[in-house]
């Protein structure tokens, strides 16, 4: 039997030979089908990989809660008023404590200082995002330490002025050399680097979109440091008038105890907040939330292109038909001639369903060439990340099987349906 | 001399359904081939002599009548079981030679032994002894576009024994050719002849007839005439 369905191949190679450009012709909308599920399924992978490293470096078990400056016509007017007026809002220590105190399923919950300070290294400087942070920060973002070493208690006991910064800054600043005791000037106070996070391979559109984009240009300092040194005052300049903003805390990260809790407790945070807050002066970030709705919209994306790949496999199958009936046509003769040397109607059907598989294997395997250079070239020229999973390949190639299979039936049966006496009575 | 009928027919009827028309191209044929016998029908075209070849080469069924293949009725056979019959024991040879073009001598003489389910080398054995018996074996690589008519007919007559099957049909072998190379591929059947295989050609030439062991006549669906030596035993 394999002797057999081997020779069949054979002469089914043979004879796609005979007419090799009519095949490769009829093939394209089998391959540029192929190619696009490849391709599809790479970049599906890609995203998705992506997502869950973006996520995953936000931490899934994470709530993030932080200030926003609430609509204009909500605050008093700074402008008339007098030139000293504070404008306070945000997250408080009051907040802080008493999601703590009364949420349930809360792990820890860690204050987070941000200000925009410029950064010097003799004179070179620029505008970066100073954090100050508690010591298990790092660790719940999932960072990783290139050098040195990360902000541990005794900074933040002694508020030393120590400071953790990227590769991207150094370059920034232009410094080359052992980043580790080198001295940089944030505002007016220097700090010492004690260490270098590592950076992220490369800038991805969700992160940028979920807000994490700009991870490369944070400096981590300890939190009592940035609050001693900086308080709770903001000064913002603006056009000729000056305004006085106090916001007690920036972000609170929530650290929630187990994953499938992240939503429950996200809600009540929320009630928590809303109880304290007049107005809505704060955000909440739920990772775990963006991380859902990011694979709907992934299914979502992925089904579009499902869609896709298969009206071309659908319009490359219908060519094949087409290519198939014509070859049956052209090999009646054939047809009658071995129906009378003892072929049976299910032998002539094995025979032209092979025919018809080899092509479309081919194509299988021309578009997987495609597909994979096609995914290669997506990710090298732009943004997208794309991953070639087996599981694709094999995917790919049963579904050309498939269609060799679904689109050979009706030729293959109609080949093995002839009257043998009117084959060989043809022409 | 005892010999026994390979095939043999009884009453044997064909009605097609052309249209809204029943034409009886064969009406009530009882006939039988012994074995070893050369037998030429002859009658003018719509005489009913190629269905009659069909019938006997199991590729088409009779509409009434039994059919005897060695000692089995095959007129109700299904299309497998013919299949396997034909595979077995009929060799056909056809007047438009019918070589299929994309295989060369070798392979196309393979045909009916690649259906019997043999080895390679079996197949290939046999397949070459057949070409040895036509004088062919310095071809078996050539295309059948690159032999005359007459080379072609003898790759199609090789195709026809090489399986070694119990009856070779012909349907007007030298149809397509001149006389001389006519002429050559009839010596080649009383060779087969000779070597004792049963052999059924349709031809309309009474020449070629002439010079067969047995003749039988057809007209109008029905046999009008036998002769030959060993014709009056043709049923029994």
């Amino acid at each position: 039997m394999t002797d057999r369905i081997a020779e069949m191949l054979r002469l089914s190679l043979r004879s796609l030979s005979l007419n090799a450009t009519r095949s490769l012709l009829t093939l394209l909308g089998v391959i540029f089908g192929v190619a696009a599920v490849i391709a599809m399924m790479a970049a599906g992978a890609g995203a998705r990989e992506e997502l869950m490293r973006t996520i995953g470096s936000m931490g899934i078990r994470n709530i993030i809660v932080q200030t926003v400056k609430p609509p204009e016509e909500g605050r008093p007017d700074s402008t008339s008023g007098s030139r000293r007026h504070v404008f306070g809002y945000g997250l408080t220590f009051g907040d802080l404590k008493q999601i703590d105190e009364t949420v349930p399923g809360v792990d820890v919950v860690l204050p987070v200082q941000r200000i925009k300070k410029r950064l010097w290294h003799r004179s070179t400087r620029f505008e970066a995002r100073i954090l100050g942070v508690m010591p298990a920060y790092f660790s719940f973002f999932n960072m990783e330490c290139a050098r040195g070493r990360f902000i541990t208690d005794l900074d933040t006991e002694d508020a030393r002025r120590v400071c953790v910064v990227g590769s991207r800054i150094l370059e920034e600043l232009g410094y080359f050399d052992d980043p580790l005791d080198l001295d940089v000037r944030i505002g007016a106070d220097w700090f010492r680097v004690c260490g270098v996070y590592a950076q992220p391979p490369f800038l991805s559109p969700t992160a940028k979109a979920l807000g994490r984009g700009d991870i490369q240009m944070d400096v981590f300092v300890p939190y009592s440091t940035a609050k001693r040194r900086y308080g709770v005052l903001n000064i913002v300049r603006e056009e000729g008038s000056q305004e006085y903003t106090r916001v007690e805390l920036d972000q609170i990260i929530v650290r929630v105890s187990d994953e499938s809790k992240v939503l429950n407790v996200a809600e009540l945070v929320g009630a928590v907040l809303k109880e304290s807050h007049e107005k809505t002066d704060y955000e909440i970030i739920v990772p775990l939330e963006l991380l859902r709705q990011r694979q709907k919209t992934q299914r979502v994306f992925s089904a579009v292109m499902v869609a896709i790949a298969s009206i071309s496999l659908l319009v490359g199958g219908i060519g094949i038909v087409n290519i198939m009936l014509a070859t049956v046509t052209e090999r009646t003769s054939e047809i009658g001639v071995r129906r009378a040397c003892g072929a049976r109607k299910r032998e002539i059907l094995v025979q032209f369903l092979i025919e018809t598989l080899t092509l479309t294997v081919l194509g299988g395997v021309l578009g997987c060439a495609l597909g994979v250079s096609g995914a290669s070239l997506m990710s090298r020229f732009s943004e997208w990340r794309t991953i070639i999973t087996p599981g694709s390949l094999f995917l790919a190639m049963g579904i050309s099987c498939l269609v060799g299979v679904i689109f050979g039936m009706y030729p293959a049966h109609k080949a093995a349906e002839m009257d043998p006496i009117e084959a060989l009575r043809y022409e | 001399m005892g010999r026994l009928p390979v095939i043999s027919l009884e009453n044997v009827t064909k009605t097609y359904h052309i249209g809204r028309v029943d034409v009886e191209v064969l009406k009530g044929i009882s006939l039988g081939f012994r074995e070893g016998e050369f037998t030429a029908v002859v009658g003018s075209s719509g005489s009913g002599k190629s269905t009659l070849l069909h019938i006997l080469g199991c590729l088409d069924t009779p509409t009434s009548g039994k059919c005897f293949f060695g000692g089995d009725n095959v007129a109700r056979l299904d299309d497998d079981a013919l299949s396997e019959i034909r595979n077995r024991n009929i060799g056909f040879v056809f007047q438009t030679f019918n070589l299929i073009p994309h295989l060369n001598v070798l392979e196309n003489v393979e045909v009916p032994l690649f259906y019997s389910g043999l080895a390679r080398q079996e197949r290939h054995r046999k397949c070459r002894e057949a070409i040895g018996l036509v004088d062919l074996g310095h071809r078996l690589n050539h295309a059948p576009a690159e032999l005359s008519g007459g080379e072609r007919q003898r790759v199609a007559i090789a195709r026809a024994i090489a399986h070694e099957p119990r009856v070779i049909l012909a349907d007007e072998p030298t149809g397509n050719l001149d006389s001389t190379t006519g002429a050559e591929i009839l010596r080649i059947f009383h060779r087969l002849h000779e070597m004792r295989k049963t052999i059924v050609m349709v031809t309309h030439d009474a020449e070629i007839a002439a010079q067969t062991e047995r003749q039988i006549e057809m007209r109008d669906g029905v046999i009008t005439e036998r002769s030959g030596r060993g014709g009056k035993r043709g049923k029994e």
